[in-house]
């Protein structure tokens, strides 16, 4: 998280240091059987991939379509079973769990999806879908049901009025807070955010981005954040595991991935941003013309 | 060409209304804007600015039972929206062609690439089937696609997304326009393959004059691609400017919380970003004033109650239309 990125002297830095990690993944994998023309074909979605997440931190998972960075967070939570790795969550492994114990640890765990309107349901207003997933995991009496929907809806910008609103009545950034609401009612520790902000418009985006820092400052929370979006992935995270064809290639501090990528796909994926200024991409494309014929035929 | 004027689309007080339910909508509300030969406009705003009616409006695209019109797109002297649907046809692709977001929709599931690609050469050239079979291959090589020969028997669902997007720039040259219009060309694709696709794109430019306008909601696809950038606010222009001014001095308050709201690859991760607080409003409740007024930082009572004009700023060609841009920038520098 960036806006309290806790340094050496800061005592956040010293408890983080001394703390195990919050949850722990251990060679996970997942394959996928499909059957074509050409017959069975196994797909390695998720490929021995490992990496801790500490308390209070950001944990980047970047790469492009496909790369199986959607199906890590899926199969940490095991709503894809993993074929075989850990999952250790503050100790406990969650892939050798007891469903019924799962079904409470998910309380801890939750998920924010990337398109808000299709993860809520379009019949029920704001306040019953949000009363849901507290129903689930709190056995509360109606009133106290009502008075923690309005805490947090409170926390994520809306007033009372919301409580009532369908989700069509809102628009796209407005159906994301509330996504980040639902998760945020059962009181988690860890939540798992699925390109979350990749349906948005960049003001909108923005928007969620900050409030994602400043609750993260508030409750201490810590965040899987998966992204195909560099930039947006380097503003948010602590650390980052870039993933290539179901393997993480590698990973380490945002600055230091950004700054110094070790592995060539690391590279070629900062390479391939767009500038930020068109005097960046002028000097770029007059350097690469130079190099290259006019129309190249090889991949970049 | 050489002898002709460097003007080669010039869209005038463009409106683009819609028949509703709810009444009549002007989705584009008199915009105006020129591109030159050899020249790349962008066209930047979030959704339902009205960048993509602005595009479907050139090709005339729009359903003309529910789409009114008015104002004149002159392409090469000739005004497409007084042009009978007849020669309008001639005139997509041969004239003017365009580029769509999905790939995966813009092409026919059941044909072959090669029968899809030689369709497009042979509606507006008079050639035989193998002309225009050797004429695919050879657009498919401009345009990078690997193995022309064994893509023309494939089908779009055995391509992957960077390479259909290929066949349809393909495709979209194959009548050699003088205007390429491309909406959100790289919006679907990986980062890699947006690269790729961008870097085919300025290449095949810089061996033509066409001119191209780039419809987009990606600021770092501004400024990789374009020389000048219009920027869309609910359905009008509220900044013109080449593409160096809008990044160094945005003057449009909107302009400035766009750019301020990305989060740079090279920017401060410690600071949290701007965000452009309040929302776009709907075209059914335009703003009696400024559009923008409500979400503005800098607004006043007069953005309030009167639209602010698109006025020149200074001597330069950039355009902005706010009444307080000067004392904006002049704070800039205090």
């Amino acid at each position: 998280m960036s806006t309290s990125a806790p340094t050496e002297t800061s005592p956040e830095a010293a408890v983080q240091e001394s703390s195990q990690p919050l949850l722990e993944v251990r060679g996970l994998t997942k394959r996928f059987t499909s059957h074509g023309s050409s017959g069975k074909k196994i797909t390695r979605a998720v490929d021995d991939v490992s990496f801790d997440i500490m308390p209070g931190e950001t944990f980047g998972l970047v790469g492009e379509s496909g790369c199986g960075k959607s199906t890590t967070g899926r199969s940490l939570l095991r709503l894809i079973e993993p074929d075989s790795g850990t999952v250790r969550y503050e100790g406990r492994d969650l892939v050798t769990m007891p469903r019924r114990e799962l079904h409470s640890t998910r309380r801890q765990i939750q998920m924010v999806f990337q398109d808000p309107f299709s993860s809520l349901n379009p019949r029920r207003r704001i306040g019953a879908i949000l009363e849901e997933a507290l129903q689930i995991q709190f056995h509360l009496r109606m009133s106290d049901r009502r008075e923690r929907v309005l805490k947090i809806l409170d926390k994520v910008g809306f007033s009372e009025e919301y409580y009532y609103r369908f989700p069509h009545e809102m628009s796209g950034g407005q159906r994301q807070r509330i996504g980040v609401a639902r998760a945020l009612i059962v009181d988690p520790k860890l939540i798992i955010c699925d390109e979350p902000v990749s349906a948005l418009d960049v003001s909108i985006q923005s928007q969620i981005l900050n409030m994602l820092d400043d609750l993260q400052a508030e409750l201490g929370l810590s965040y899987l954040f998966i992204s195909h979006d560099l930039s947006v992935v380097r503003h948010i995270s602590d650390r980052i595991a870039v993933m290539k064809d179901g393997q993480i290639v590698e990973q380490g501090p945002t600055d230091a991935i950004f700054s110094n990528p070790q592995h060539a796909y690391t590279q070629q994926l900062l390479n391939a941003i767009p500038a930020s200024h068109p005097s960046i991409a002028r000097s770029r494309y007059a350097a690469a013309s130079a190099s290259a014929p006019i129309i190249p035929q090889r991949k970049a | 060409m050489s002898d002709m004027t460097p003007t080669l689309l010039t869209v005038n007080d463009l409106h683009t209304s819609f028949k509703t339910e709810r009444g009549p909508v002007t989705a584009v509300d008199g915009i105006s804007f020129t591109v030159n030969r050899g020249e790349t406009l962008g066209v930047v705003g979030e959704s339902g600015c009205g960048k993509s009616v602005t595009a479907d409006s050139i090709m005339r695209l729009l359903d003309e039972k529910e789409t009114t019109y008015s104002g004149t797109i002159m392409l090469s002297g000739r005004d497409l929206l007084a042009l009978p649907e007849s020669k309008m046809r001639q005139a997509r692709g041969h004239e003017l062609a365009m580029i769509a977001q999905d790939s995966m929709s813009s092409l026919n599931p059941v044909f072959t690439i090669g029968n899809q690609l030689t369709e497009a050469i042979t509606v507006h050239r008079k050639m035989s089937k193998t002309d225009a079979r050797l004429y695919a291959i050879s657009l498919l090589e401009r345009t990078g696609v690997p193995e022309p020969e064994h893509r023309m028997t494939q089908y779009p669902h055995e391509l992957s997304g960077g390479l259909r997007q290929r066949v349809l720039i393909a495709m979209a040259l194959s009548g050699d326009p003088q205007l390429l219009i491309a909406d959100e060309p790289t919006t679907a694709l990986d980062v890699t393959t947006q690269a790729q696709i961008l870097t085919l794109i300025r290449d095949l430019q810089a061996t033509s004059d066409m001119g191209s306008i780039i419809i987009t909601h990606d600021l770092g696809v501004v400024a990789e691609m374009c020389d000048r950038v219009i920027v869309m606010y609910l359905g009008e222009v509220v900044e013109e400017s080449d593409v160096d001014g809008l990044f160094d001095t945005p003057k449009h308050p909107y302009t400035r919380g766009l750019l301020a709201s990305i989060p740079a690859i090279d920017g401060d991760r410690s600071q949290p970003l701007n965000v452009i607080t309040g929302r776009v409003p709907t075209l059914y409740d335009v703003p009696p004033g400024c559009r923008f007024a409500d979400r503005c930082n800098f607004a006043t009572d007069i953005c309030r109650t009167t639209p602010p004009p698109l006025e020149s700023v200074d001597d330069s060609t950039a355009k902005v239309r706010c009444w307080n841009w000067r004392s904006i920038s002049t704070e800039d520098h205090q």
